[in-house]
């Protein structure tokens, strides 16, 4: 077991941050993107055994990340929860606070499917056929959603403002 | 917005982060998620066990006799998705079970790990590989980090679930200078295995893990260097290099001795130079079968 959690502890620390981005950029909350990665870490933890080769660990915690995020919007928690209005206390943000909320709005406006393809493809850096395989979907429906994805945030971030107020109206 | 405005807009939507969250707290977690597994595994293995006994006695056939149906008292089981799980299930055709080598003891081995035997001594000898190949001027600490980190490590394991290879073995071991301390580490991937074949594609296979790779040539031989790694703060430099045979060795160098919590000072100087790191993936003691 020692060393079991002594390798898990090492992974988690060097990867857990990186995970934790990931999923805020899918869910939209910092609180909720800790449960994720707790949840995800949690099964690899339970996997340590099966699934410790190194460059198996990233792919796996990853999945299992966006695949429990997917599951749950089924019950529609995006809409109960939003992007933080507040950020996060920090005292020298290298981007304004208007800026990051931006994007997190609009994602919060792209179909949850899409949202998480836009992630993998252009946060994750996944290929096509990767993002495909974690989505359990075909190379051709990634780069659809994908090419929908941007389409809709173009149109969401094109004139921010007012596309904030005439959404809430 | 196009994929590189969107990209930017991303990274400054995660410029400011919360507090890092505790490796400690993780394990925890983990640790009470495995008990609460396995006691919710136990209890449904003994349901099983008496629903089968009660069936047996309801038709008058004795426990475990007959076709052999009543010894699968798992059946009714949840799938144990762990091989440390307290009771397998053995579904008709068990094809999903793993199945793993003979350990030094004579016994299957409870996982992908051997713990003793050939395969075992293998790793250690790796270890020694690598403590062995630390430049003069350099100490080789032992023990633990604050955190109950070893210094040193070595394991072996088998690379599938079908009891055949190939085999990967890695060892690492602290490295220090002027109360400094760093790491170093050395994998083997055995012949067979299917990491990629061009250099820097396969360097950047090591963990998962990315970077700025360049190619360096040692006595002819073509080795990816990973010279800065991206995002990654595991390992500072790596070097891969693929044998004829395609046995691959990757050797990795870090400033810090761990990533985990309360860590030794880090070096400020890393034990070796990009080439130098490319030269020890072709040391023979290192090329493991």
């Amino acid at each position: 077991m020692r060393e079991r959690d002594a390798a898990f502890a090492e992974y988690f620390a060097a990867r857990s941050a990186a995970m934790r981005a990931t999923a805020y950029l899918i869910c939209g909350d910092w609180h909720r993107a800790e449960d994720l990665v707790q949840i995800a870490f949690t099964k690899l933890y339970l996997h340590w055994n099966q699934v410790n080769r190194h460059d198996a660990l990233d792919p796996y915690v990853r999945q299992v990340l966006v695949r429990t995020f997917i599951d749950e919007g089924r019950r529609s928690w995006w809409r109960r929860e939003r992007p933080q209005d507040t950020p996060i206390d920090h005292p020298a943000p290298q981007h304004p606070a208007e800026d990051r909320l931006m994007l997190m709005r609009a994602l919060a406006k792209v179909p949850t499917r899409q949202r998480a393809v836009l992630v993998l493809r252009y946060w994750e850096d996944l290929s096509i056929e990767e993002t495909a395989a974690l989505l359990r979907c075909s190379p051709g429906t990634v780069k659809s959603q994908a090419t929908r994805g941007l389409d809709t945030l173009r149109a969401l971030v094109a004139d921010p403002i007012t596309t904030q107020q005439g959404r809430t109206s | 917005m196009n994929e590189i405005e969107l990209r930017a807009a991303m990274r400054a939507a995660t410029s400011v982060t919360p507090p890092e969250m505790s490796s400690a707290e993780a394990v925890s977690t983990g640790r009470r998620a495995a008990r609460r597994r396995t006691i919710v595994t136990s209890a449904a293995a003994a349901a099983a066990v008496a629903g089968v006994m009660v069936a047996a006695v309801q038709v008058g056939v004795p426990f475990g006799s007959g076709n052999g149906s009543g010894d699968r008292v798992g059946a009714g089981a949840p799938p144990a998705p762990t091989v440390n799980a307290p009771l397998q299930s053995t579904p008709s055709g068990d094809s999903t079970k793993p199945v793993w080598p003979t350990d030094g003891n004579g016994q299957p081995q409870q996982d992908a790990t051997a713990r003793s035997g050939p395969r075992y001594e293998k790793g250690k000898a790796l270890l020694d590989a690598v403590l062995a190949v630390v430049p003069g001027g350099w100490s080789k600490p032992d023990g633990d980090t604050a955190d109950g980190l070893p210094l040193r490590y070595h394991q072996a394991q088998i690379s599938t679930t079908t009891g055949a290879g190939p085999w990967e073995y890695e060892a690492y071991a602290a490295v220090g200078k002027g109360g400094k301390t760093g790491r170093l580490l050395a994998e083997v991937h055995t012949t067979g295995n299917s990491l990629p074949t061009e250099p820097c594609a396969l360097a950047r296979s090591f963990w998962g893990m990315q970077g700025t790779c360049e190619v360096r040539t040692v006595d002819g031989k073509k080795v990816g260097v990973v010279v800065k790694p991206t995002g990654d703060d595991r390992f500072d430099q790596w070097a891969a290099y693929r044998y004829p045979d395609g046995t691959v060795v990757f050797v990795a160098q870090s400033r810090n001795a761990s990533t985990v919590g309360a860590t030794p000072s880090s070096l400020g100087q890393l034990p070796f130079s990009a080439t130098q790191l490319a030269a020890l993936t072709l040391s023979k003691s290192f090329h493991l079968e």
